[in-house]
This record gives structure tokens, sequence and C-alpha cells, in this order.
């Protein structure tokens, strides 16, 4: 056995040496291919001389006409250059909400309550159990004061409540960060899926901090958890238009008028899921911000899946038999995920893969039409083109397909995983609960490309790529983590036995 | 009987859960000593008046928050019972689920509530909760706390609290603790509970090997309800001993004896034995006796360590002098709690038993800090503690009373508050009794 095995892993070991060898090969050819050309030119040049390479200068007769057209002409094509280029976006600095130890829901607690409120439907309870054992949720998500009661009372100045209670903190936490003054803020976004109020939310923060009368504000609601990007996109196109401006979303996900009240278990499942929490996050276009900035946005990919019927219907909040209204959860969403994971790499790969992936899909794609539908298709390495990975803490079996979707180990998705067990699935603001974690450890270096990637109804995949500006040193005194990082990485169990 | 009319005296109630802000851990298992067992059928339900002067700025949100921090200190508190899978014995497992936490809202001013209770002793059962743990022992909170909030704008602060958690002592350190807590003092986030360890107790009067303990009675098997519901209908009935009542009742009874071989407890237990015996067919013989120990405690402990006695007499206590009654319970009340353990640890814990109200029983929270606690630096208009799920012969519970807030200077205006659990029918005898004694005229100590 001992020998086989032992040539196995040196085949294996070589195959990996060939790989790393083909990639440098194919990454630099440029480097590679001008090399010798360098090389040629700097040795004729030794051997022509100096005096002969001045009287070759002198040869070329340029009179002060073609030398001042030539140089105008390159001025004009700089400024051009210049002038059509987007406008970087730099995030200046997030904020994420850290709930009050006075609102988390042990699972003990969580379950109790749950055998009270549902006593005529033991079976939804047990189902609901079996969901938060596997669930990879922690005992210190919390919920908001309205879902606590036995029966919950969730109504709209509760809701109101609960809205001002995490926006108004996640604001007031950012203001802090960046030294921002509420009366500079130019663009406003506010993305909420499940709760909104007239006034909306975004006039709500407006009438807080008493912000500007021509202020750009905007308020998204009913696109799910992937809304966060969607404000990102949104925030970048304006950001275009207006020159020297900073924008600020609010992205988050108001619980308690969405609690819900039936017994019908495919709609269960969020009430087990879902979990207070809210981010406020600052992005600017104004070059004074470059230095101070921590990241700088380099794409925004939407894919909308929604012109497929089967798509569309995968999370649809709808009235039960007994007129209670949830969101129904089809059995079809991880497949469909999946799907549109696939379109989303699709679009993305040729933006960030450096060439030899580029290469090898294309290859393998060829191949597929041309010689042998059979081939395996190529799912391109994106650890080569990102550092750090934000999944969506949607649930642990969406970490899970993704992990095993992008062959990612368990150091790309520990901040996806971790998320989830602190603050359970908070919705659009999760991916900065996670970026979030990734700089508490300290793992943030300049340069670094991260990749967040969201789910949501609809059915869309939105992601975003970001570039570390400046490196976030470790350990971090404020934000969601500054408590508990030291308690994390934790392993956590396939099965939590209650 | 608290009347249908009654009821609505009490509403908008409103329940929820808190528990320690700080998770505990996973597989954190506190398993109860025998004395905790044999007390698993009892409850002690106390409530706390508070005016609105020492509520002012409480709100229901400031309260669950310093609760959120005084819970991280008695997380056993918070835990679930179960069942060992193979012995059967009971277990806590240390879960986080928390206690139950009730809000109510009363129309009535404290003081007209208080008015209404010196008629109605039975009011008492609408600010307290009177859940018990059972038939889901991993669903049942051992703890219930009811804030109920009066239209003056003070509250009342009750706790149904399951007595295998620990004895009054134990309950009246905790909610002391709470005090302290809301009102700023440092709460000891990092210091775990320090469940108190069993300490041999030495024996006062050497008892004989191998003998069964009087004070414990088995009862028939309640499976995972734990409670036991005597077989008459209760009463209960509150009684104020001011100091010149108790002076009264000591020249009276025990006018020959010196001063110093009167404790005040053990008198008083003498004389209602006397009496009750005197109007009750078939004369108690034994009383159980229950005294605390603040000796034997660690801060922020709970547990039972009261000591518990029984106290036979061989002659007829109908019309007996109760200076004999005193010299027996002084002197010759043996202490069980040894006897207990070794009866209850027999079948590992699994078998039912009551104390309280098996004989007759004389339950002593004189010691506990009763008026100790303090919102605003003001004290609780009133407390007292009630004793549920007692058998049949009764339970009186002597605590201390208030100060009266107009004396001048003097600590002891109080005297006791006796409060008693019989039988109705011989309940109403008693209070005859009381009344040819002229103890039931006194200054309200509420007006």
């Amino acid at each position: 056995m001992p020998p086989i095995s032992s040539e196995t892993s040196n085949s294996s070991v070589n195959l990996k040496y060939v790989k790393l060898f083909y990639q440098y090969l194919v990454n630099h050819f440029i480097t590679i291919a001008l090399i010798p050309i360098a090389l040629g030119v700097l040795i004729e040049a030794t051997r022509l001389g100096p005096n002969e390479l001045l009287g070759l200068w002198r040869s070329l007769q340029f009179d002060p006409v073609h030398l001042l057209c030539m140089s105008f002409l390159l001025v004009l094509v700089a400024t051009v250059y210049f002038m059509s280029k987007p406008r970087t976006i730099f995030l200046v600095d997030y904020a994420c909400y850290k709930p009050p130890v006075m609102l988390r829901v042990p699972f003990s607690t969580f379950m109790e309550h749950s055998r009270l409120i549902l006593k005529d439907s033991p079976k939804s309870v047990e189902f609901q159990m079996r969901i938060l054992e596997r669930s990879g949720l922690g005992e210190e998500t919390c919920l908001p004061p309205a879902i606590h009661f036995i029966p919950p009372k969730p109504d709209m100045a509760e809701a109101r409540e609960e809205a001002e209670m995490v926006i108004f903190s996640a604001m007031d936490s950012l203001f802090e960060k960046t030294r921002l003054k509420p009366r500079d803020i130019d663009i406003l976004i506010v993305n909420c899926s499940l709760f909104s109020p007239t006034p909306s939310l975004s006039a709500m923060v407006v009438n807080k901090y008493k912000l500007r009368s021509n202020i750009k504000s905007f308020n998204l609601s009913g696109m799910g958890c992937s809304a966060g990007l969607i404000s990102i996109d949104l925030a970048r196109d304006l950001l275009q238009v207006y020159p020297n401006s900073n924008a600020v979303i609010v992205s988050t996900e108001i619980i308690t008028p969405n609690y819900y009240k039936g017994n019908e278990r495919a709609m269960l499942l969020p009430n087990c899921l879902f979990r207070m929490g809210g981010a406020a996050i600052l992005l600017s276009n104004r070059r004074s911000d470059r230095t101070r900035a921590k990241y700088r946005l380099m794409h925004v990919v939407r894919i909308h899946k929604g012109g497929d019927d089967k798509a569309y219907r995968c999370v649809y909040e709808e009235q039960d038999n007994e007129g209670k209204v949830g969101i129904n959860l089809s059995k079809d969403l991880m497949a469909i995920a999946g799907e549109s994971l696939k379109s989303n790499i699709t679009t993305i790969g040729p933006l960030v893969l450096p060439a030899s992936e580029q290469l090898l899909f294309l290859a393998t794609l060829i191949g597929r039409k041309i010689f042998n539908p059979r081939w395996r298709p190529y799912i391109p390495d994106f650890k080569q083109a990102f550092e750090h990975f934000c999944i969506h803490a949607g649930g642990r079996a969406v970490i899970d397909e993704l992990q095993k979707n992008l062959q990612l180990s368990a150091e790309h998705v520990e901040a996806s995983r971790m998320t989830l067990h602190r603050f359970g699935n908070t919705s659009s603001s999760s991916l900065w609960y996670e970026l979030s974690y990734i700089e508490a450890k300290g793992r943030m270096r300049r340069g670094d490309k991260v990749w967040q990637i969201a789910f949501g109804s609809g059915f869309k995949c939105n992601s975003a790529v970001w570039k570390c500006n400046r490196s976030i040193e470790a350990p971090i005194h404020d934000g969601p983590w500054a408590d508990c990082i030291d308690r994390y990485p934790i392993h956590i169990p396939e099965v939590v036995k209650l | 009987m608290v009347l249908p009319v009654e009821e609505k005296l009490v509403h908008s109630i409103r329940f929820s859960s808190v528990g320690p802000g700080r998770v505990t851990g996973t597989d954190v298992v506190h398993h109860p000593k025998p004395m905790d067992l044999a007390m698993k059928l009892h409850y002690l339900r106390g409530i706390y008046y508070f005016s609105s002067q020492a509520t002012r700025g409480l709100t229901t949100k400031v309260i669950k928050e310093s609760m959120f921090l005084w819970l991280n200190e008695y997380y056993v508190t918070c835990g679930r019972f179960r069942r060992s899978p193979d012995t059967g014995r009971p277990f806590m497992k240390c879960n986080d689920c928390g206690v139950r936490f009730i809000e109510a809202k009363c129309d009535k001013t404290i003081h007209e509530w208080l008015e209404m209770l010196k008629e109605n002793c039975e009011l008492r059962k609408l600010l307290v909760s009177d859940q018990v743990i059972g038939p889901d022992l991993p669903f049942s909170p051992p703890l219930l706390i009811q804030i109920t909030i009066f239209k003056c704008g003070g509250f009342a602060l009750s706790l149904n609290w399951a007595h295998i958690l620990g004895d009054a002592l134990s309950v009246v350190d905790f909610i002391n603790r709470w005090a302290q807590i809301i009102s700023g003092l440092p709460a000891d986030g990092l210091k775990q509970l320090h469940v108190s360890d069993r300490s041999s107790t030495a024996q006062k009067t050497p008892t004989k090997a191998n003998q069964e303990p009087v004070s414990l009675i088995p009862v028939e098997p309640v499976g995972d309800m734990w409670t036991y519901s005597p077989k008459c209908k209760m009463g209960t009935f509150a009684l104020h001993l001011t100091l010149p009542h108790l002076k009264h009742l000591r020249s009276k009874f025990f006018g020959h004896v010196k001063p110093e071989k009167v404790p005040l407890f053990e008198s008083i237990c003498a004389i209602f034995w006397r009496w009750i015996a005197d109007v009750k067919e078939g004369e108690p013989q034994v009383v159980t006796v229950c005294k605390g120990d603040p000796s034997k405690r660690a801060i922020r402990s709970i547990s039972n360590s009261q000591k518990i006695s029984a106290v036979r007499a061989d002659f007829s206590v109908k019309g007996s002098d109760p200076h004999e009654l005193l010299c027996l319970l002084v002197d010759r009340a043996t202490w069980e709690n040894a006897q207990i353990e070794e009866v209850v640890e027999r079948d590992y814990g699994v078998s039912d038993f009551i104390i309280y109200g098996g004989n007759l029983t004389f339950v002593d929270i004189g010691e506990a800090d009763l008026y100790g606690i303090e919102l605003k630096e003001h004290k609780p208009l009133f407390a007292d503690y009630t004793i549920e799920g007692l058998g049949d012969e009764g339970v009186i519970v002597i605590l201390p009373a208030p100060n009266d807030p107009k004396s001048s200077g003097d600590h002891d205006t109080g005297g006791m508050i006796v409060t008693m659990t019989l039988p109705e029918s011989l309940l109403s005898k008693l209070k005859v009794v009381l009344m040819n004694n002229g103890m039931l005229q006194y200054d309200s100590i509420f007006s």
C-alpha cells in the first residue's frame, strides 16, 4: 500500500508544480516576452556605442512645430483618457449594529417560546427544533423586543422602534468613525426589504439627523437579502454623475413585522434564521478621501434570474391557509442559487481572473463544445483572484454549497460561518459583519481583494469586488466583534443537541 | 378565593423571558443535593411592594436590562430540569433558557391594594404566578418573576421560586442582589456562582442511627408534575404582631421566665402550637421547625441549607402551658437534615416527599434581611413570603414586619408578620381564638 500512496502523492505534487509553472508563464507572459526584446535592444545599443546613438538621434530631425504638435497630442490623449475613466469609488468606512445582550435568544428560550406559542402544532415545533439544531447559529443571536413576548406583539409602533434602534445606532457609529457631519451627506440610500412604512425609512433618517433639503435620498424595499449590493451599485452610478460627493448606505432588515404567526413549515424557516442586524456604509468619490478610505470598489455584478418562473417563485411572500403572511421558501432554493451563482461567475470571471485561469476555462469550454461534451467543466480557481470571501450568511446550506462549488478552504468561509454563528442571518447587512470579522482578525492587508456575494429573492445573485486601500491593524476596539473576536473561530458541530 | 370580578383588577398581562447576558456554556450541569430534592414539591412565593418614589425612572425596560446582568451571577435559576436517563434522578441543564418575566397592570394605587389585601389575603394570588414545574420538565421555568404596576406608579415585584433551587434565605439574598445591581453597584460579571457545598451539619442533639426522619413525609409519586395538592381546602391569613402585642403575649405566657430564655421565634411557635391544638380535632403532637442558617452560607450562593427539626410532645398539647412547649422547642428539637438526605438518596432522589405541611410546620424567615432591599434608597412598603405546594397540616411562616416610617428612631418598631396557611375550617376557628386574645385589633402598618 505505502508505495502506491507515495506514488500518487508524488504525482499530485508534480501536478501542482506543473500548474504553478503554467500559471506563472501565462500571467506574466508579456513580461516574459519583453525580456528578450529588451535584452536585444540593450545589446544593440551597447554595440553601437554612444556616438552612433547620438548621430541616430540627430538624424530624426525634430523641429519645434513637430515637437509642439506631438506634445499637444499627448496631452489631449491623456486628458480624454482621464476624463472618461470612471471615478474611483472609495469606501471610507462602515459601521455594524451591535444588539444589546438583553435581546439575545438562546436556543432553549427560542424552543420554549415556540412550544408555548405553537402549542397546537407539535409537529411544527419539532420541525423548528430540527432546523435550529442544524442551523449553524449560536447562542448570542438577537431578536427585537417585540418578538420576545409570548406570543410576540409585532405592531407597527414596535417595528418603527426597532428600525430607529438599529439604523440610528449604526449611523451614530458611522459618524463617529468617519467624523462625517450629517449636513455633508449628499446621497442617502436605505434598503430594508420587508418593512416599508410611509414616510420611508430614508425619510426617517433625514428627519432624525436633519439632513440637507437637497439630499438625493432613495429607499429600496422588497429587494431581498441582496439589496445591500444593489444599493452599492446605485450609489456607484450616482457618484459617477455627481462629482465630489459622498453617499451613505444603510442596509438592514427589520424583523418585527415579519414574524410568521402561523404553523406552515416552509414559512417557519425564516423565524428560525433571521436575526437583528444593520450596517451603515460611507462611500465617496472625493480625491481627499483616497488616503483614509479602507477600500476601493472594483466591480459590481448583478444577475437577475427572475425571467425564469421557478426562480421567481422560490422565495415568495404569501398568505397561508389561515391567512397569515409569511415567506415561503421552496425546496429548489439551493439548486436555483447554484444556477445564479454560475451566471454570476461567468460574468465576473473575465473581470477578475488572471489570464491563466481564463485560458484554461476557455480551452475547456471549446473542448466541450467541439471535441467531447462529457469533459468536466473547468471551475476557475477564484482563490487566485481574491484573498477574502464574504458569502452572505443566508444559512449553513448556502455557505456549504458555495464552499463546495468554488472549492474554498475552511479559512476562506470562516468569516461567513462565524458571522452566521454570532449574529445569525442578518439579511443584507451580513456581508458587512463578515468583512468586519476579517478586519478584526487582522487579516486585511493593503492590496487584498475581497469578493462579496449575496443572494436574494427574485432570484438574484449580486456580487461586489473591493480592493483594500490600506492595511487594517488588529485589535480593533470598536465594531461588533470587539468583545468576542478572541473566542473565534470556534468549531460548530453538525448538530447541536438541545 | 379570587372572584372573576377581582381577577379583572390585574390586566394587560404580557409574558417574556429574561436570562443571563453572558453565555453560560454548553453542557453545564447542576446536580441538586438530596436536601434540594426533598424540597422539590414546595414553592416560595414572595411579593415586595415598592412605592412610586422608589420606582421612579425604573421602566420595565430598565428592569429587564438589569436582570440580564444580575442573572449572570445566578445562571442556575435560568436552567431547566431533566431526568437522568439511567436513574431518573433530576438534574438541571444550565442552558440559559431564562426566568419567566410577567408584566401586568393594576388600576388601583398601592395603598388601595394593601387595604384590600387586609380584607382578602387571597388577592395576592393575582400578583404572583402560581405555575409549578411540570408536566414537561425541560420546558418549565423554576423561577417566575412578575412586575405589577399600580396606578400611582409604584409596583409589586413577585417571585415564584421553586424550593429545589434554595431556601428562603437564598431567595432573599438573591433578590437583594438584584436591587444592588439596578442601583448601580458593580456586578461581578466574571465571578461564577458559588453553589454551596454540603458541609456536614454538626448535630445539636445526637440522633439515633437508622431513625426515620419525622419531618420528611413520603407522598404518592407525582411524576413530572412537581406539586402537592392538599386534600382539604387551605386558606391564608396574615397577622401583624406589633411590639405591644409581643410584649403582651410574653408577659401573659412567659412572664415568669427570664427574657433571655424566651427566644422570639420559638415563643411565637409555642403559643400558636397551643392555640391550634385548642381548636383542632386531633391535636398536633409533632411539629416541624425550619430555621435558616446564615452562618453556613457563602456569598452569592443559593442552596437549601435551612435546619429542619422535628419536635414531639409526649403530653397533651391542648390547654398545656406554652412554656413547656417552648422548652421542647428550644431543648428537644432534633435536627433531621442528615436523615432526610439519607432517605432521599436511598432511591437516587426519585421518590417524592413533602416537608412543609407534612406535620404542622413553623418556618422562620426572621433571619433573612427581608427589608435589606432598597430601590433609590427606599425600602419596600411591605414584603412577605408564602409557601405553596404544602401538606394538609399547614404552615406558619414568621417574617419580620416593616419598620413604621413614622416611628422615632427605634429600629425594631416593626414586630413580626405571622402568615398562616391552614385548612379553612381550622383557620376560621383560629381567628376566633386570635380575636379573643386581642390579636386582631391593630394599627394598620399600611396607613
